[in-house]
């Protein structure tokens, strides 16, 4: 919650100031923060406050936007020349026509722009869906806006396909925030990602255009994950395609937006954590639990083991994991809590993988379900804590 | 209270799935479509009515230990025919609806409307209870039921309203209204409107949060 939240604005006598009032608030407060901090007993005081904290997630996701970006443009182009069609449909292959794109030609510079045109409007529809539902919010529960919509729009775009209908970004993304944040109280009181819960209400309603998140705006061009391929025939099917790890964990794969690299992702992380604004202990523990599924279902014979830095780079396991699970409010937020967290999504990533035919990649569906678990999680780790000091004490006194 | 407000209250002010958030099972099963839904309603009112009526006849010379026993024991033989007359006559919505009819028995508005109303009340008001309660239940059932069919697979009662982007239209089916989970969010959204357009009907906070305090530093 951004500090100076519950200051509910007096005296807004006149409707039109009502309505204003969140507006106005939340334009000044994007460019600079507001003077109500907290100085209370539990919190640090510090310059960082939770803007800046929400700010530090868009930042770390940079490289993997460049990286995902320029590789939507590499599988757009691909997915062209496999079709045999020179231009895209719709509005964005006129205005990228008109700049004078040309599929056959195309360099590193060009799949930036292509994956671009297709990125910023989705960003632009989500942002503005999103600003609209806290600028409502605010005004009917008469408080300030709160900080969060960038960063949940942000990254739910980021895990959409390039051909996701820009109408269906706004429904998903308002799905997320009034069903995932604003029923709960808005920020800091939710449960489990606002950008996570957009995400799978597509993934539930609109499974055609929302798939695996790898859609390509070709028509005719299916475009499949490596996780289908491993499902289908696993690591060798893999290599028969002539697919190369490295190429995969540097990001050339098809897969939603920013996702689909898993070194981008692990340099934002290593920022998160540099920052203090993600826990490393979430983030090893998944690593950890990926690692131990995939030791165990490998001794079980499943047909999906690969090694375990394959089932690292592939889906949106390293941008699931960097970005939505260090969510700092939905997360655990004890030690021991942390790591049983991340191990739980580790753990379950490689059981849908493994045992579930019907989705390949269950990244999302493991976060969330951890999400759900994290009070609990956390409820354990406090007693168990609480039990430890208790005897420690007794053995004092003895 | 009048009879008047016998009837009408459940419908809004004190409606048993909104407010009292009984038979919420049955609002998430039967309502994918609005067919089922409606069959559904009529077989709720008409056991309503007929448990809150025989209760209400018998309620002198019940004895108190046992009076469940035989409340259930009524439920059960009233659904059992509403089951049997739907088999008969509506075979393809009996299908539909599976174990839902039968677990009527189980639903907590019924019981819920025997042991509160038709125990200690004449038998003209518990009848109108039971009709007043069970037209509050449908009318909630067929809400959801019309969003999530409309919504869902673009029809009402199977005939197209929106005309379908595969058949050339413009809308493209949201699947998530398909599947149950979707009908809490339609029960919810429901009870948020009600809620707002009444808000005599929202439960005070058990866990309010403590306001944060504030200091001025700039």
């Amino acid at each position: 919650m951004a500090a100076g939240d519950e200051v509910r604005w007096q005296g807004a006598s006149t409707r039109t100031r009502r309505w204003a009032r969140p507006a106005a608030q939340l334009a000044a407060t994007a460019l600079y923060s507001s003077p109500h901090n907290t100085a209370s007993a539990p919190h640090v005081r510090d310059a960082a406050n939770v803007q800046r904290l929400f700010f530090y997630f868009v930042a770390a996701t940079f490289p993997a936007v460049l990286i995902g970006l320029w590789n939507q443009g590499l599988q757009i182009g691909q997915g062209l020349a496999e079709s045999g069609l020179t231009k895209l449909p719709g509005w964005r292959g006129v205005v990228l026509a008109g700049m004078g794109w040309d599929p056959l030609t195309a360099g590193a510079v060009w799949n930036l722009l292509v994956g671009l045109v297709y990125f910023l409007p989705l960003l632009a529809v989500a942002l503005a869906a999103g600003l609209l539902w806290e600028v409502l919010f605010a005004t009917l529960l008469r408080r300030a806006p709160q900080s969060g919509v960038l960063m949940s729009s942000w990254l739910y775009v980021l895990l959409l396909p390039a051909n996701m209908p820009l109408l269906f970004a706004a429904l998903g993304i308002s799905f997320g925030l009034v069903f995932g944040k604003h029923v709960f109280g808005g920020g800091g009181k939710y449960i489990a990602s606002p950008a996570l819960l957009g995400v799978l209400f597509l993934y539930f309603s609109y499974p055609a255009q929302m798939g695996d998140g790898a859609g390509l705006p070709v028509p005719g061009v299916e475009s499949r994950t490596i996780l289908a391929l491993l499902a289908d025939g696993g690591i060798e099917r893999i290599a028969q395609n002539g697919v190369a790890w490295l190429d995969v964990f540097v990001g050339r794969q098809p897969g939603a937006l920013g996702t689909t690299s898993a070194l981008a992702c692990a340099a934002g992380a290593l920022f998160l954590v540099l920052v203090r604004a993600a826990s490393a202990r979430i983030l090893a523990g998944a690593l950890l639990g990926l690692i131990i599924g995939n030791w165990l279902a490998a001794a079980s014979g499943a047909s999906t083991s690969a090694p375990w830095y394959w089932h690292a780079s592939l889906g949106s396991f390293a941008f699931g994991v960097a970005f939505i699970a260090t969510d700092p409010v939905a997360a655990s937020v004890t030690r021991a809590g942390r790591w049983i967290y991340g191990l739980l999504i580790g753990l379950l990533v490689v059981l849908i993988r493994t045992a579930d035919p019907a989705h390949p990649d269950g990244t999302l569906f493991s976060i969330l379900l951890a999400s759900l678990f994290a009070p609990l999680i956390d409820y354990g780790a406090v007693r168990a804590q609480l039990y430890r000091r208790q005897r420690r004490r007794r053995a004092l006194r003895a | 209270m009048s009879l008047q407000r016998v009837v009408l209250d459940p419908f809004v002010n004190n409606n048993p799935v909104t407010l009292q958030v009984l038979g919420v099972c049955s609002a998430l099963a039967v309502t994918r479509t609005l067919l089922p839904a409606l069959i559904m309603s009529i077989a709720v009112i008409a056991v309503l009515a007929y448990a809150n009526v025989s209760v209400s006849l018998i309620r002198h010379i019940m004895p108190r230990s046992i009076r469940i026993i035989i409340e259930v024991t009524l439920i059960a033989s009233a659904v059992i025919v509403v089951d049997e007359v739907l088999k008969a006559y509506a075979p393809e919505v009996s299908r539909i609806l599976s174990v839902f009819v039968g677990l009527i028995i189980t639903n907590c508005i019924v019981l819920g409307r025997t042991e509160s109303f038709a125990m200690s009340n004449a038998v003209g008001p518990s009848l109108l209870d039971g009709i007043g309660n069970g037209v509050g239940y449908s009318l909630v059932l067929v809400f959801v039921a019309s969003c999530r069919e409309l919504l869902g697979t673009g029809a009402l009662l199977g005939y197209p309203v929106l005309l379908l982007a595969a058949d050339g239209g413009w809308y493209v089916p949201n699947l998530l209204m398909t599947l149950p989970a979707s009908a809490f969010f339609v029960i919810a959204l429901l009870i948020w409107l009600v809620r707002s357009w009444r808000p005599a009907q929202v439960e005070v906070p058990e866990h309010p949060v403590a306001p944060a305090e504030f200091q001025e530093t700039a």
